[in-house]
């Protein structure tokens, strides 16, 4: 069993950790709000929590008109991991969404919900007559169409986050090379090793301040906002009338 | 006469990823172009700064997409041959 887990790649171990995490902190924030009473004033992580939903909603209003009551849960659960995923260097994991098999994964969660949805809202009927839209020959297209959107969101995500990784490893190897270079031409014992120890302190600090900031908090949340709104955007057509 | 050794599929596979890296070109005239209409429209009308940060961002960020598509094209090109 431990087996598995421990030859799983590191992106898919940090997403589980991820969903473990957030599992039980929800859960908590649940039971506390729960307990409240109808007076008492939420403070604390409970009243960003309970902002955060109220502003949830009244997005999902605006887009879903009518079943906006079933969508929601789903987006703020998704909205929620992505965050979390794409900003999960910070706390030394690797991040989920730079694995493609994460970000596949998410493109097939776009694909699969968009078809339920619409097949349970929209009856099969309705929805075989929209595939065929202006004309039956148009099926292939559309075919393509319904198929290639919930891929490119998967693969932006995946681009982004990938990237923002590689120029990381790149300036932590960096610093750790030119370290050992470093102490290699200083030669002696103790002045090698302090050659080594400055580089490295300047590379690390370089990397901490610039691209944990710009890659994954500015990046991360951008990302996670952006396929929040696409999928947001391409349910509401697929289930609007 | 050339020989096509394993090194020359290297090398060439090396030439791609630099071509397709070429992408970035077009996202960036877009992102520009993006930001240069903001910039038009919060002339226009500077109390709507905050949604029009938003959309310019968003609409960057779904622009993006090509290049990145080039840069995945590239990052094939070099760890999978």
């Amino acid at each position: 069993m431990i087996e598995f887990y421990a030859d799983l790649s590191p992106g898919i171990v940090s997403s589980l950790i991820i969903t473990v995490a957030l599992m039980i902190i929800t859960v908590i924030i649940g039971l506390r709000v729960k307990k409240m009473s109808v007076a008492s004033v939420p403070r604390g992580i409970t009243l960003v929590s309970v902002m955060f939903v109220q502003g949830i909603n009244n997005m999902m209003h605006d887009f879903f008109k009518k079943n906006w009551k079933v969508f929601t849960p789903y987006m703020l659960t998704i909205l929620l991991f992505l965050l979390f995923a794409n900003t999960a260097a910070l706390w030394g994991l690797s991040t989920p969404l730079s694995n493609i098999s994460v970000a596949l994964g998410f493109s097939i969660l776009a694909f699969g919900s968009i078809q339920v949805a619409a097949l349970i809202v929209k009856k099969p009927k309705q929805r075989a007559k929209d595939l065929m839209d202006p004309h039956p020959l148009f099926l292939p297209i559309n075919l393509i169409g319904e198929m290639s959107t919930p891929f490119a969101m998967g693969i932006r995500l995946f681009g982004n986050l990938l990237s923002g990784a590689i120029i990381g490893i790149i300036v932590y190897g960096l610093s750790h090379s030119v370290g050992l270079m470093f102490s290699e031409l200083l030669g002696g014992d103790i002045l090698g090793v302090l050659g080594y120890g400055f580089v490295q302190i300047f590379g690390v600090s370089a990397g901490a301040i610039m691209i944990h900031a710009i890659f994954d908090i500015f990046f991360g949340a951008i990302q996670a906002y952006v396929y929040f709104m696409l999928f947001t955007i391409f349910l509401s057509m697929a289930v609007s009338e | 006469m050339a020989e096509f050794t394993e090194f020359f599929a290297q090398g060439m596979a090396f030439l791609g990823a630099g071509i397709a890296v070429l992408t970035g070109i077009g996202p960036g005239i877009g992102q520009g172009y993006a930001a240069g209409k903001a910039v038009e429209a919060l002339g226009r009308q500077p109390e709507a700064e905050s949604s029009i940060r938003t959309l310019m961002i968003t609409g960057q960020a779904v622009a993006e997409t090509t290049g990145l598509y080039g840069l995945i094209v590239a990052i094939i090109l070099i760890f999978a041959t």
